[in-house]
């Protein structure tokens, strides 16, 4: 009985399979390391799936993008893997910018393998959201400003962050809480950035109650709170929000489809920061990383696709020459309202969100 | 088969694996529990205990080199803020609500299904019922904010008719939540109903109504007695998974209908180490619940008849 099942035999199969399912991981995270691929954690529409596919017929890499909401879920997929991280780009944004670096998560560029560094632009190169103890830690790609976005078929443009809690918009209005905080501490006459209650915690956290109270006061005056900047651009043209808190990007996509929105920033202030491809710590494609940020800066062009897909401004030169005027329109802010707009404070942002976040949470249960 | 079993008896290891479960009955049970028992194990029971025990550590993810600390500080957040406390009570509030609702509106249906359409139709209606579970409940849920919002279909049909006030609120809000959860919750009360519903024999029905019973009264004596057992299934279900909903309520709730889950998502999605916090909130939600669910049960579980003395 040339082919009967043995014991033996039995246990020799059950060994290989075991041995195979064992080494399993181990082969196929060679295999993945090795691979002609490229993982990017993402914001939507900053990579352009034009970029993506040229981008692979030059190279053979294959990117994969996962889309991302909000810089603290990145934050918590990147815990938990423990160093090991699945991504080999991520996108922070500049006020969550040391929160990664002081995690570990992130890995310093190796300025010798970026070919044209030269194409961002000056002040943006060398902010202090890009380095940190004198090293660069990713590419800037986007620059954000935040303020109010309304319907202009139902208001006139609202010069104050007052319009927010105006009895007349019970029910109308939509914020992301944690972007929308800092202006409201700035309204209230608190200091939204956190700069002057550094090392002081006991301050910056009555600043924070005291922002969140009267949040939660005016909490009839909030149709939803929002996460994703999708969603409000649904609200907008569903007709369920006429006056929003958001940043630049879906208002001047709005603008620029047609519909009635209008964008600015209240005298009170609002808020600038950046957004970067950053490479992760010890990435398995590490090659291919600087690859991609070479391609990405290999061009203008690129910048400008980015800008139309997201509405944000872009931190690369010459990109502004490439715009349409109606696109030059939309994305430009008046004097004025430039002189509102304020820079997050790296050093302070991780301090005053992380009591900020914990307030976010107490405003959406009360 | 049967030839198939014969052949595979003149296999040594085979019979002699045969033999020996034959003889010891303990060891076949075991066998058989294995997979399901391994299963809840490792798919249910093991991140439940990592939970517990990240529950009480002061810190997770730990930075390398960091000792683990223990703590009870993470449960008692949950008493010292009051916010929490009324997410937490507006979240049973809420599910209890919403299961009373969807045990009124599917009782009916389910009555309708298994005791008043003819036998041969049953089947194709309680397909045309569980059809529209067949597609996500995130879709379902964009599907009622295209129905709700200002904008929708439902509010340009008022206002095509004319109806003063029109749009109305209607999305954002409890309305469209307490229509959004009853749509989603309806199949699980549906099918334990029809299952005890459908066992009542009709002659019982039959002769209440001869010995001139009114229909309420044999819905009150025979029907509702006679359903318990389904009735008491369908509600635990719809309240677990009532209290657990994270997903609909953020897309059809408002500001004021924030769900105890919502909070407990938000707190894991804090930037930073609030995973602890996350994993206490989770189980006092769960323990709560079952609490909850374990009360509900004793109350109305199915009383056995006295035996005759």
């Amino acid at each position: 009985m040339k082919d009967q099942l043995t014991r033996r035999r039995m246990i020799q199969g059950a060994s290989v399979l075991g041995a195979t399912a064992l080494a399993a991981p181990a082969i196929i995270g060679r295999a993945r390391a090795e691979s002609r691929s490229l993982n990017v954690w993402s914001y939507d529409g900053f990579i352009t799936d034009a970029f993506r596919e040229a981008f692979s017929d030059q190279t053979g890499i294959d990117v994969n993008v996962r889309l991302v909401s909000d810089q603290a879920e990145q934050f918590n997929l990147m815990a938990a893997e423990k160093g090991d991280f699945s991504a080999d780009i991520v996108c922070v944004a500049g006020h969550r910018f040391y929160q990664f670096i002081d995690a570990d998560f992130l890995e310093p560029i190796d300025m010798g393998q970026l070919d044209n560094w030269s194409l961002v632009q000056t002040e943006f190169a060398k902010a202090e959201w890009v380095s940190r103890r004198d090293r660069v830690w990713g590419v800037p790609v986007v620059v954000v400003s935040t303020g109010l976005i309304y319907n202009t078929e139902v208001l006139d443009r609202p010069t104050s962050l007052s319009a927010m809690f105006d009895e007349a918009n019970t029910g109308t209005t939509s914020y992301q809480i944690q972007d929308f905080f800092p202006l409201v501490m700035n309204y209230l006459g608190y200091d939204g950035t956190g700069s002057s209650y550094a090392g002081n915690t006991d301050i910056a956290q009555r600043a924070v109650d005291a922002t969140r109270d009267f949040l939660i006061e005016h909490k009839n005056k909030v149709r939803r709170y929002y996460d994703a900047a999708t969603e409000v651009q649904q609200m907008m043209l569903t007709g369920d929000v006429a006056l929003a808190a958001g940043s630049s990007g879906p208002a001047a996509q709005l603008i620029l489809e047609g519909f009635p929105v209008g964008f600015t920033i209240p005298r009170e202030g609002g808020l600038a920061y950046a957004y970067g491809f950053n490479i992760a710590r010890n990435a398995k494609n590490m090659e291919n990383a600087y690859a991609f940020l070479n391609a990405l800066l290999s061009s203008p062009e690129n910048g400008a696709a980015m800008v139309r897909s997201t509405g944000f401004n872009s931190a690369m030169k010459g990109v502004e020459e490439l715009l349409t005027d109606a696109e030059r329109k939309v994305l430009s802010l008046s004097d004025e309202e430039r002189s509102h707009l304020t820079w997050v404070d790296v050093e302070t942002a991780a301090f005053i969100f992380d009591l900020v976040d914990k307030a976010a949470e107490e405003i959406r249960a009360a | 088969m049967t030839r198939l079993l014969v052949s595979a008896r003149q296999f040594g290891p085979y019979r002699s694996a045969v033999d020996t479960l034959a003889r010891l009955p303990a060891l076949r049970f075991a066998l058989i529990a294995a997979i399901p028992i391994g299963w809840i194990a490792v798919a249910n029971l093991a991140p439940l205990a990592q939970m517990v025990a990240i529950s009480f550590q002061d810190r997770y993810p730990l930075p390398p080199g960091e000792p683990t600390l223990w703590t009870l500080n993470h449960y008692a957040a949950f008493f010292e803020t009051p916010h929490y406390l009324a997410a937490f009570i507006r979240s049973f509030a809420f599910a209890t609500l919403a299961t009373l609702l969807t045990l009124v509106v599917m009782f009916p249906i389910a009555y309708y299904l298994s005791k008043v359409a003819p036998r041969d139709r049953r089947i194709r209606l309680l397909l045309l019922v569980i059809a529209p579970f067949w597609i996500s409940e995130i879709v379902r849920s964009f599907a009622w904010i295209l129905m709700l919002a200002n904008r929708g279909a439902v509010n340009s049909a008022l206002g095509l008719l004319g109806i003063p006030g029109a749009p109305l609120d209607l999305l954002y809000n409890n309305v469209s939540l307490t229509i959004g959860v009853l749509y989603l919750t309806s199949l699980y009360m549906l099918l334990p109903l029809y299952a005890a519903l459908e066992k009542i024999d009709g002659s019982l029905l039959e002769a209440a109504a001869g010995l001139g019973a009114s229909p309420l009264k044999r819905l009150w004596r025979i029907v509702l007695p006679l359903s318990r057992d389904g009735i008491v299934g369908g509600c635990t279900l719809v309240f677990l998974l009532v209290i657990g909903l994270y997903a609909m309520p953020q897309l059809l709730g408002g500001p004021d209908d924030t769900l105890f889950a919502a909070t407990i998502g938000y707190v894991f999605s804090r930037a930073g180490d609030s995973w602890p916090l996350g994993s206490a909130f989770s189980m006092i939600l769960i323990g709560v619940a079952l609490a909850y669910v374990g009360l509900f049960a004793v109350l109305f579980r199915s009383r056995k008849p006295a035996r005759p003395t």
